[in-house]
């Protein structure tokens, strides 16, 4: 009964302790032997059902959001030595350590007090939810009966299973990832983060906002994917604040923790609905759906679409942006951007950090260390908020405009439109003198030079990438096309003085 | 601006060629309109020290007649348009419709009368986007501020152009009515009956898609369903817009249906520079033209959509946290599974 209130109906711990007190006494007065085994804590009855989620703890700071293990009870180090006192985090921004202090005292009584924690962060553990999970009826048979068949290439799809992008996902050992060897389950989750405000919509100013991330199993058809019930939430990461740029990435650090086990070697379940002797459980995370800012802020990509860096998808440049042919557009590589972010990662100085994300546009996400993990692939433009929100919504109140107080027009404007594209200004000597000397770091060494410069060099030079009939793309593509275009002439082998480490972009900013 | 050492309106009025009599004699009388006036924007042609054939100079003074003037009424307009339309030949019409780039129609249509209304209709959209043209670098004029100034000057109706919204109180009335008058299926709920006023405010993106692909389509269709000039180029882009996202929301995706996609949201927005004068496209606009690829890859938009997650914070909402953060924490989980 206790169970029922706390679960089912919510009651407080304390009022179902009560309750359970009311009917002890009203036993004791009929008599003594039935009352004795009735229990006065409701947590017992609670643990001995094992229903609550299992969850992890951490303390999170409250300036650069990193996250320190912690269990009720743990003291700041000195007592039991556990968790530190003090945030010993380097923020990648800042040279010197965060250090805010992560405890606080709080008052119990008049004059005593303990110390708390400020800021916790709990996580739910990944593999005791899947294990849940595939202990309910029905599920398995969900998971192991996708159809990723397709008759033919124009057969309309359905679902996510026979798009392209499923059907080409392989295991560890290259083989097809779906469906498994023998008893062996695979899963496919799509990631989410959103920001929203926890105490309600009620103001309009959003001053306050947590962060939510889920996991969805798209095993499940899609009735069942986004119940609750069968939703992975990992944790709420708390505000007021979101966590800014690459402090998201403590957080999604656990997550990625967990997959990368239940990507290769794979988590063995000891027990299942269908199979009493347990099976083999491989995952893999693929498609990001996010809103825009959010997925850029996942995959660790420049955060706003008003940068020089506005697209996931191509490399086109934001003063490219007018071109709306799709054969101008330059691809992206996902390798060359794994690159980018590994040279983040590496790179240690706060100053050099902040030069190879303005160069290459990429910052180190956790996401990475999935070695399947393709962010350009696996990032989806949420239909919603692009399409009825940007588009539709733009066009009724920015083009058409509306105007209530007044007879409907033709909309133009007074307000003459200026030209997008970007001018070519004078060639920057000290970028020219560079090219001339054609040292072996030019490469990286170009990228210092804003875009423009080197805009205006490939414009002058009529530099441009192979197939393409404009000149276009983002400070790497101009620089690498201009740097074949300098080896290409000077009768250089390309490829093999392609400089691709660290080091090599650490000399070259400060030689 | 330069006046004088005009062509002689009257004369050329009179040694104007045969009329075209295919219109019925609705004429008024003649107005009493004189051509001594500032013709800016033909001024080149009569400045210049070539001579002018007839047949130049009638079609010079009927593109005059159909200009708006500064500080004109509405109704002396329409008299000097009317002189205009009695003036001009077929051929005259045709000459103006070329040189303007307007589409020439084909068949009955391309009548006296039509004509005539085509370019009226187009005039201020023509006269507007010659001088932007101008005015940006696609015809290279490199024009100081009192030369820019001097060509804004010549857009027509300055003052009226700050007002001159598609969605105006005519045709927003217009939809409202429309939208009361309009049965929906259950499962769709309707915009704001009062969308678009200051008094109702932010609409959600399900409200913008419902304005977007009924509400507006419906009553816009209707209204120019007989509009030619730059009524019918709109809603001819918009419904581009409107084909591309029901095509996008649709529960499954077929290679077809993915083509048509990429081919209406390009021309979509291809025409927006053209047609709105926008100096550059938004990033959202760029990233509709990735979402046919994405369909290519993930399949129809419900399989990956991301409006579920707006339930569940809705969810977190309803939980009561004592306005405060990170201590409740734990009760989330209690409550999420």
């Amino acid at each position: 009964m206790a169970l029922v209130l706390e679960h089912i109906h919510f009651a407080s711990r304390r009022a179902t302790k009560t309750m359970l007190g009311g009917i002890r006494d009203i036993l004791r007065l009929q008599s003594t032997a039935t009352a004795q085994p009735l229990p006065k804590d409701p947590r017992t009855i609670s643990a001995s059902f094992n229903l609550e989620p299992e969850i992890r703890q951490y303390i999170c700071c409250t300036t650069c959001c990193a996250i320190y293990p912690y269990e009720p009870g743990n003291l700041p180090s000195g007592d039991e030595g556990t968790v530190a006192a003090h945030c010993s985090n380097r923020p990648s921004s800042k040279p010197e350590i965060c250090g805010v202090p992560l405890w606080k005292e709080q008052m119990v009584t008049g004059t005593q007090t303990r110390t708390v924690p400020i800021k916790t962060y709990v996580h739910q553990g990944f593999k005791s939810w899947l294990g849940r999970l595939l202990a309910r009826k029905g599920v398995e048979d969900h998971i192991d009966n996708c159809d990723s068949t397709r008759m033919s290439d124009n057969e309309p799809l359905e679902d996510i299973w026979p798009s392209a992008v499923f059907r080409d996902l392989k295991d560890p050992s290259g083989k097809p990832f779906y469906p498994g060897p023998g008893t062996e389950a695979r899963l496919v989750f799509s990631l989410s983060v959103d920001s929203f405000d926890p105490f309600g919509n009620k103001t309009a100013s959003q001053s306050v906002s947590s962060t939510g991330i889920w996991l969805v199993l798209l095993n499940l058809p899609w009735f069942l994917r986004h119940q609750r019930e069968y939703m992975y939430l990992a944790g709420i990461i708390p505000g007021p604040k979101k966590p800014s740029i690459d402090e998201l990435n403590h957080y999604i650090q656990l997550v990625v923790n967990e997959l990368l086990e239940l990507w290769d070697p794979g988590v063995h379940f000891s027990r299942t609905y269908k199979y009493a002797i347990g099976r083999l459980i491989r995952a893999m995370l693929v498609p990001i759906v996010c809103d825009m800012l959010a997925a850029r802020q996942l995959i660790g990509y420049a955060g706003s679409p008003k940068s020089h860096y506005f697209c996931v998808y191509c490399d086109l440049d934001v003063d490219d942006i007018n071109i709306t042919d799709r054969k101008e557009w330059p691809q992206k590589s996902a390798t060359d951007v794994r690159r980018f972010a590994q040279l983040w990662r590496d790179l240690s100085d706060p100053v050099q950090k902040q030069c190879a994300f303005e160069a290459f546009g990429w910052r180190w996400s956790p996401l990475f260390d999935l070695p399947y993990f393709d962010p350009i692939k696996f990032t989806v433009t949420d239909t919603m908020h692009a399409l009825h929100l940007g588009l539709l919504q733009t066009h009724c109140r920015k083009l058409f405009r509306i105007d209530i107080d007044h007879p409907g027009g033709e909309g133009l404007t007074t307000e003459l439109p200026k030209s997008g594209a970007v001018q070519p200004r004078v060639l920057n000597k000290r970028c020219l003198k560079l090219i001339k000397v054609n040292d072996p770091d030019l490469l990286y060494r170009l990228l210092e030079f804003v875009r423009r410069d080197l805009f205006s060099i490939c414009d002058h030079f009529d530099i441009k990438g192979q197939g393409h009939t404009l000149v276009v793309g983002t400070r790497w593509v101009l620089a690498k096309n201009i740097y074949s275009w300098v080896s290409v002439s000077s009768g250089w082998d390309y490829v093999k003085s392609y400089p691709s480490s660290a080091s090599s972009f650490r000399r070259a900013r400060f030689l | 601006m330069i006046d004088g050492r005009d062509v002689d309106t009257d004369n050329v009025l009179d040694e104007g060629g045969p009329y075209d009599d295919e219109d019925e004699g609705d004429a008024p009388e003649e107005s009493e309109e004189s051509g001594e006036d500032d013709a800016v924007l033909v001024e080149g042609e009569a400045d210049s020290d070539f001579e002018l054939d007839e047949y130049d100079k009638k079609t010079i003074c009927v593109v005059r007649n159909l200009l708006k003037k500064e500080g004109e009424s509405s109704s002396v307009l329409s008299s000097r348009r009317e002189k205009a339309y009695r003036q001009a030949t077929k051929s005259v019409y045709l000459t103006i419709c070329s040189s303007l780039d307007l589409p020439i129609p084909t068949g009955s249509e391309k009548n006296k009368k039509f004509l005539h209304q085509a370019i009226v209709a187009s005039v201020r959209r023509v006269l507007y986007l010659l001088i932007w043209r101008l005015l940006t670098d696609s015809l290279k004029i490199d024009a100081d501020a009192d030369q820019h100034s001097l060509l804004t000057s010549f857009l027509p109706d300055n003052t009226d152009l700050t007002h001159d919204a598609v969605l105006g109180k005519d045709i927003m009335a217009h939809v409202w009515r429309d939208m009361s008058q309009c049965r929906l299926p259950s499962w769709l709920s309707p915009a704001p009956p009062n969308w678009g006023t200051a008094a109702r405010g932010k609409l959600s993106a399900d409200n913008w898609k419902m304005v977007g692909t009924i509400h507006l389509p419906v009553t816009l269709i209707w209204i120019w369903r007989n509009e030619k000039g730059r009524k019918r180029e709109l809603l001819d882009n918009f419904m581009d817009l409107v084909t591309a996202v029901r095509l996008s929301n649709m529960r499954v995706a077929s290679a077809e249906q993915i083509d048509a996609y990429d081919h209406h949201i390009s021309r979509y927005v291809s025409a927006l520079g053209d047609l709105f004068g926008l100096k550059s496209l938004l990033p959202n606009h760029h990233g509709a033209l990735h979402v046919g690829d994405n369909l290519r890859r993930f399949g129809p938009s419900q399989s990956h959509g991301a409006s579920f997650y707006e339930r569940h914070i809705s969810f977190f909402h309803r939980i009561n946290n004592n306005r405060k953060i990170g201590e409740s924490q734990l009760n989330i989980w209690y409550l999420w599974n």
